[in-house]
């Protein structure tokens, strides 16, 4: 019994990966905000928003990622070898890469010819005044080519993953202008370890740490967004989280990829894989107010739970002496009746009697809207239970019971009630779907900060990480209610373990 | 007697299923013949034009043009027979939002001046036909892909159990949540969809459970005895005894996919704005609590829809249960009362 729920919840992972997939690729078609072709921005403009919400990669699987080498190269041959416009996008690019692409750029200087090499060298220059060497006129074509070939000659060295982390480490360690001045050195060849340490800022010294950082790496990409000395820790925390979203957008105009990266890069450096990241390490990525989706998951998913199981345990506590009524007195005018105000309450939608509830009462209550929800969750529990109990009297050992003179509450209720309850268990799976329905309309009337509010309004604003966590949520309680189920069922008739053990035959 | 044959004279006995047929027989003549109980234009018009029979269907682009005097006037010197409110369900008439009932407009009007008698006869066709459609659809898909299962077996078979049950648990309202979210302009087709998408699930579960009791059955195992294919022992001897549960199913499915749809549309999220729609008015109802009406009509024909084919599914359900014969013929049965629904039935 253990054994066959824990290899059930282990079997939810896949399912809920499965799940996410088809969700994804589903929601990968919701036309982006961003994307719309009436927004007024220049293609520029345009191209960065796409970056930026990843609409430039591919869905599931990407075989071409470009690394800072590969971008490296292209703006060094469009500098080599490009039109005027060509040259100024590549000088901007390599800029822009800055000293990540040195390790790539500078031992390539030699192997080109004399003039390509100075306009290189030249395209340079920004990169070298970020890192303070203003004195050296890099303006210069020749002194530029000697200047750069120098530099590689000498501190090519420093250009290395092991000695930039020991530095950043150093520096969160100690926290020193000097320190802050070296790794400026290296301009954003230090961006992957900076940003990698970069913490969130809860005490003194860990705010410290984070401003350094911080700053730092606003240095050398020429993003201005740094933490003031005096800012208090939720806008630093939000800034760390900015800095974060930079990093996952950009990584790769900074960091080289090699072996097990490489291979990695196939399935990360895609919409899929940087929805998956931003859900598992930054709390299901951020909304469009701008909080972590899973913040207002954790706040909204216990209203609407509560709404949802609160009204099926209503339901089915009131569904029960209604299918025993009914069976008991099959035939007679109080079966009808009963039979009738059911189906009634059923037919009713949930939003008339929410309406009327809300307008009666004036309580912010969850107890009203769960009632309400319960009165269309009764008819079909109460016809099942009516039904298995009047087949369950026709069964032998009812009527020994009864030929032994028990009474017919006896029988009912000890006899018949647990073979007639099987049907009704599995009935409450199917149920809480259907009740989510009527939990979202009951959560509009009576103004409920639940699911069902957030879900509609990321309908409108077409705010994809809310739609993927809410189904992923969804499809998560929907088998852990199923997995319930199955223990109920072993629990209620021992000779259904085998089966469901095997596989789940569910009539 | 044939089971079918007994099947078929049960519910034609039932009370219950006469008065549910009666319901909801009335409601697909609202749905079907809307256009001759509101419209804007008049059913039949001999004038200086020649003869026009139903001109708002046959010249529905010129119509929608035209304000409701304009057509009124154009037919001033013609011999013409008018529907029973002269107004459709789209365009807003002269009398303003929210008007109490009157001689054109008997029901009133709702919040953007529609009509509202014109809104709820027309919401029938909407209801009836998406949720008609919708389910058809899944019981087509539910009835292949089951029976796909119930032949291949194996690994398909299981991937197929697996993902029945996901779908069959993951909640309708989201899945039209997410059409919902890609679509520039919500449409009804994509409504059903939607809504076929989560209930094939429950078809091909009937199904595939019918597939694995048939294939145990006598007379499954001597057809395979004499030679005969999977496929041919499930489409002659599984696939009839799983036409039953699905009818019921269906039947069933009906009733929930209409309120379904009525939740939808009033959480804004339903079949286009211009459509009528049942449980747009419901919203309406919401926001005006002056407006009684706008609360009460839209639910009285909920209730009559969805209790009508309630009622069908029931009785169905009950004639095609063996059990359930077997034991109104019980004599034990008698100590618990008779049976409800057809007590004088001949065998």
């Amino acid at each position: 019994m253990l054994r066959l729920a824990i290899r059930r919840l282990l079997l939810i992972l896949p399912t809920l990966i499965g799940v996410s997939i088809v969700t994804f690729l589903f929601l990968s078609y919701v036309p982006d905000p961003t994307d719309d072709p009436a927004l007024a921005v220049t293609p520029s403009e345009r191209a960065r928003l796409r970056r930026e919400r990843f609409l430039d990669l591919p869905r599931f699987v990407n075989l071409g990622t470009r690394d800072v080498r590969a971008r490296a190269a292209e703006a060094m041959r469009a500098i080599v070898d490009g039109d005027i416009t060509q040259k100024a996008q590549g000088q901007e690019e390599l800029a822009r890469l800055g000293g990540a692409a040195l390790p790539h750029v500078l031992p390539a200087l030699d192997s080109l010819a004399p003039g390509p090499r100075a306009e290189v060298a030249l395209a340079l220059a920004p990169i070298g005044e970020r890192m303070g060497f203003t004195g050296e006129r890099l303006s210069d074509p020749t002194r530029a080519v000697a200047f750069w070939t120098r530099f590689w000659d000498d501190r090519g060295i420093e250009f290395r993953r092991a000695s930039v982390r020991s530095a950043v480490r150093r520096l969160s360690r100690y926290g020193s202008t000097t320190r802050a001045a070296e790794l400026r050195e290296l301009d954003t060849f230090v961006l992957e370890d900076v940003l990698g340490a970069l913490e969130h800022p809860t005490d003194a010294a860990s705010f410290e740490r984070a401003r350094a950082l911080v700053d730092i790496a606003a240095y050398v990409t020429g993003r201005d967004d740094r933490i003031a000395p005096g800012d208090d820790y939720a806008t630093a925390l939000a800034t760390v989280e900015r800095w974060g979203s930079f990093w996952m957008v950009y990584k790769n105009d900074f960091v080289t990829l090699d072996g097990p990266s490489r291979f990695a890069a196939i399935v990360l450096e895609t919409r899929y894989g940087k929805w998956a990241l931003g859900a598992v390490t930054r709390r299901l990525g951020v909304g469009f107010d701008g909080k972590p989706v899973l913040d207002g998951l954790t706040r909204r998913a216990p209203i609407t739970l509560t709404l949802v199981f609160g009204a099926i345990a209503l339901a089915y506590a009131a569904a029960l002496p209604i299918g025993l009524l009914g069976a008991a007195s099959r035939g007679r005018r109080r079966d009808g009746i009963t039979a009738a105000i059911v189906l009634v309450f059923y037919a009713i939608p949930t939003a008339v009697f929410a309406i009327l509830a809300a307008r009666g009462s004036h309580g912010h209550g969850l107890f009203l809207p769960t009632v309400v929800l319960a009165l269309g969750l009764v008819a079909a529990p109460a016809r099942q239970a009516r039904a298995g109990l009047a087949s369950a009297f026709a069964q032998d050992h009812v009527r020994a019971s009864l030929a032994r003179g028990a009474s017919r509450a006896r029988a009912l209720l000890v006899h018949a009630l647990p073979g007639a309850l099987l049907p009704v268990v599995t009935l409450a799976t199917l149920e809480a779907p259907m009740a989510l329905g009527g939990a979202f309309v009951v959560e509009r009337v009576f103004g409920l900060e639940g699911l069902g509010a957030a879900t509609v309004v990321a309908v409108q604003s077409r705010d994809t990480s809310w739609l993927m966590a809410v189904s992923i949520f969804m499809a998560a309680t929907a088998t852990i209610g199923v997995i319930m189920t199955d223990l109920v069922y072993t629990t209620l008739d021992p000779r259904l373990a085998q089966s469901i053990l095997r596989q789940r035959p569910r009539t | 007697m044939s089971h079918r044959t007994t099947v078929l004279r049960r519910v034609a006995h039932s009370r219950r299923a006469g008065l549910g047929a009666v319901l909801l027989g009335l409601l697909v003549l609202v749905g079907v013949f809307a256009e001759l109980l509101a419209a804007p234009a008049p059913l039949f018009a001999v004038g200086p034009r020649g003869v026009e029979f139903l001109p708002a269907i046959v010249h529905a682009e010129r119509y929608e043009q035209l304000s409701e005097d304009e057509i009124t006037r154009s037919y001033a010197d013609a011999f013409a027979v008018w529907p029973l409110v002269r107004s459709g369900p789209k365009e807003p008439s002269v009398a303003g939002p929210l008007a109490p009932s009157s001689r054109a407009h008997p029901l009133g009007t709702d919040e953007k001046g529609r009509d509202l008698f014109a809104r709820l006869v027309y919401g029938a066709r909407t209801a009836l036909g998406l949720s008609l459609v919708a389910v058809l659809v899944s019981a087509v898909l539910g009835v292949l892909l089951g029976g796909l299962s119930g032949i291949r077996g194996g690994t398909s078979r299981d991937v197929l159990v697996r993902l029945v049950e996901t779908i069959d648990t993951f909640p309708a309202i989201l899945v039209v949540a997410l059409v919902r979210a890609i679509e520039h302009e919500p449409s009804a087709l994509s409504l059903v969809l939607a809504v076929a998408f989560v209930r094939w699930a429950e078809v091909a579960r009937l199904v595939h459970a019918e597939s694995l009791r048939g294939a145990t059955e006598d007379y499954a195992l001597a057809a395979r005895a004499l030679g005969a294919s999977r496929a041919r022992i499930f489409l002659r001897h599984v696939l009839p005894n799983a036409l039953g549960p699905v009818t019921v199913s269906s039947v069933f499915g009906v009733a929930s996919v209409v309120l379904l749809e009525a939740a939808i549309s009033f959480l804004e999220m339903g079949a286009p704005t211009s459509a009528a729609s049942w449980g747009e008015t419901l919203a309406q109802g919401a926001r005006n609590p002056s407006a009684l009406r706008l609360l009460i009509l839209p639910a009285l024909l909920l209730l009559v829809t969805v209790g009508g084919s309630y009622l069908v599914a029931d009785a169905l359900r009950d004639a095609m249960d063996p059990r359930a014969a077997r034991k109104r013929r019980d004599e034990t049965y008698g100590s618990f009362g008779r049976s409800a629904d057809e007590p004088h039935v001949s065998r």
